[in-house]
């Protein structure tokens, strides 16, 4: 093998582990980032929730609704 | 002005390869420099000759080849820049490590030539010449590589 080779072949490697630490990064996707919002949106409706039953709150069908309606439109009523 | 000129300028002026704005310049460094140097191969294969392209030119099988490859690596290489959603990270390597592989072969025949003293072409001339000569080509390789992997790993 050649010295030409030998510095192909190093380059090639050197990619490939940069190509596999590029593999562990924690970019995100639109997608991922749309799915990571809704998340954390669930998570404060869940502890609305857990507030409204601790303080003995009865919601409402329209309540409900409201919520639902809240979730569907991102929070923006 | 030409309008898609115009378009092309806001592109650029809103294209952002991470957080350090940097990024998308060492691409758009690395792209230039490989679209010229597919140009001069086509204008002269002489070209072919000098150190860090003359690797690229053993490894691809004539000049004709390199200059289509390099013109091919550095467009799939701008794609990124440019790409209006944000991609994944195997579409990022997809994109930039092909281009890195290349940077990081003339960034190796440079260090080699500065080892052995002379340059691809047979040209002698002490060590610190050739290294002083051939520092900005391999300088590329490493910023590219920093630009790749901060890319990745933005969140």
């Amino acid at each position: 093998m050649g010295p030409t080779e030998v510095i192909a072949l190093t380059a090639i490697g050197l990619s490939a582990l940069t190509f596999v630490a590029t593999q562990f990064g924690s970019r995100r996707t639109a997608t991922a980032s749309y799915v990571s919002s809704l998340e954390k949106r669930v998570e404060v409706l869940e502890n609305d929730l857990e507030r409204c039953q601790e303080r003995n709150l009865v919601l409402h069908d329209e309540n409900v609704s409201l919520m639902r309606k809240l979730l569907r439109n991102g929070g923006s009523g | 002005m030409i309008p898609w000129l115009a378009g092309l300028g806001h592109a650029w002026r809103d294209a952002r390869l991470s957080r350090v704005a940097l990024g998308k310049y060492i691409v758009l460094c690395a792209s230039l420099l490989h679209v010229i140097w597919a140009g001069l191969l086509l204008v002269t294969p002489d070209a072919g000759g000098s150190t860090p392209l003359h690797i690229i030119v053993v490894v691809c099988g004539g000049p004709w080849r390199t200059a289509i490859v390099l013109t091919l690596v550095a467009g799939a290489a701008m794609v990124f820049p440019f790409s209006k959603y944000r991609v994944s990270n195997r579409a990022l390597a997809l994109m930039l490590i092909p281009q890195q592989t290349f940077l990081l072969m003339s960034a190796g025949a440079g260090i080699r030539a500065a080892m052995l003293g002379h340059y691809a072409d047979g040209v002698a001339r002490s060590w610190t010449f050739i290294l002083s000569d051939q520092l900005p080509v391999i300088l590329i390789a490493v910023l590219y590589t920093v630009a790749v992997l901060e890319a990745a790993f933005e969140s």
